[in-house]
């Protein structure tokens, strides 16, 4: 399943209206664009809007019954996701209490920290001004997305082999026939600026240290 | 310690720890959201009791797989909850009547309004929110919202029932979607 095609399903994959078949391949589509889960996300906090658009006070007994139930209930835990801790874990001493504490407010301030840094790029999906360009290869495969703000900032995540021992990989602003040398890296995930005037990216593959002119191309933007 | 301010994140960690006050707190926040979705989606009072009982045991079980990565812990407890009803009315012979709520000309609000005093101010006012922006919709992107996400059909099974072809039906999805994102993110 090619990457368009795999967007157009998001949708309803998050509605959960997909047949098993098809609900499989998406999941399987995902894994190979890992881009994707972004928009997914996003998609996925709608149809969770639309979940909670009717909402009904329980009975009063109904908290104690699922909490009975949970209580005795250990079977429907699936092989493939073993329980890491005991259900009724023994008592644990006073500084482990602490420790674990300190631990969990680590992790919740980590989580945090992660939620502050994703969610300008969280943002950028729904603000019109956005840019989202697909990247492909000499053989027309998509290797890459690139997500551009109005504000310049960029987010880049290109799907290539680690470039060769001495080499690296280039961004470059286009503009016409102008070139401007960019950050270098090493595939993945990169934030970098767009300059002023420049609203096309190509990668490059080039010497360690980057070049003052591309020479061998690896992605360009999708032609339409 | 109290659980009452841990984000839903740390609750479902500690919940795939066997945590139950963890799971108690959880069940505060979205019993309600739950109920009201078994509601919506037509099953009968003690279908609703029992699809919360089911939804609830299957987080209690469930949370170790929740992966923060690709989603918030808020979208993937009520995609179980969606994921459940949604199974359970694809499983039934003959499928329970969801609720109308397209039917009103004046709006969907009424057909939504669900007689709650006890549900409190922010639950109020988020379904004031949602029911403006399904209001946003045509009638044709409702229609599909209605069958897909509160009917339980699949694409295929809605595109005949509504007399849509298949790719007319995911590009008027896309658009609700993306229309329903813009109004909830200005609201």
């Amino acid at each position: 399943m090619r990457l368009e095609e795999l967007r157009e399903w998001l949708p309803l994959y998050a509605l959960h209206a997909l047949p098993e078949d098809e609900r499989k391949q998406v999941e399987e589509g995902l894994e190979r664009y890992p881009e994707l889960w972004a928009e997914l996300r996003v998609l996925q906090e709608t149809a969770a809007d639309l979940s909670q658009l009717v909402a009904k006070p329980p009975s009063p007994e109904l908290k104690a019954r699922v909490l009975a139930r949970a209580r005795s209930d250990d079977s429907d835990k699936s092989p493939m996701e073993p329980r890491l801790f005991p259900k009724n874990p023994p008592q644990p001493a006073v500084w482990r209490r602490w420790v674990a504490s300190a631990a969990a407010v680590a992790v919740i301030g980590f989580l945090g920290w992660c939620g502050m840094l994703a969610y300008p790029w969280v943002e950028a999906f729904t603000d019109p001004h956005s840019q989202f360009v697909t990247l492909v290869n000499e053989k027309d495969q998509a290797v890459g997305r690139c997500i551009l703000r109005k504000d310049g900032l960029a987010l880049i995540w290109v799907n290539l082999p680690p470039p060769p021992p001495g080499k690296t990989y280039q961004l470059w602003g286009v503009q016409g026939e102008q070139h401007i040398g960019l950050d270098t890296f090493r595939g993945g995930f990169k934030v970098f600026r767009m300059p002023s005037g420049y609203e096309v990216v190509h990668i490059t593959e080039e010497q360690a240290g980057g070049s003052q002119h591309p020479t061998q191309i690896r992605a360009l933007p999708i032609q339409n | 310690m109290s659980l009452e301010g841990f984000p839903d994140e740390a609750l479902l960690a500690l919940v795939a720890r066997g945590e139950e006050g963890a799971l108690s707190v959880l069940y505060d926040r979205y019993a309600s959201a739950m109920l009201g979705l078994a509601y919506r989606m037509g099953f009968g009072k003690e279908a609703q009791e029992d699809a919360v009982q089911e939804i609830f045991l299957r987080l209690w079980n469930k949370a170790a797989s929740f992966d923060p990565k690709k989603a918030t812990a808020r979208s993937w407890i009520l995609a179980v909850g969606h994921h459940y009803c949604v199974d359970k009315v694809r499983s039934e012979a003959s499928r329970p009547k969801a609720l109308e709520p397209f039917q009103n000309e004046d709006g969907p609000e009424e057909a939504f309004d669900v007689p709650g005093e006890e549900l409190g101010e922010e639950n109020a006012l988020n379904r004031v929110r949602l029911q403006r922006a399904l209001k946003i919709l045509n009638p044709d992107e409702r229609a599909i919202i209605q069958a897909l996400h509160y009917q339980g059909y699949t694409y295929p099974e809605a595109a005949q029932l509504l007399g849509m072809p298949l790719g007319t039906l995911k590009a008027k999805l896309s658009k609700a979607m993306m229309k329903l994102r813009e109004v909830l993110r200005e609201a």
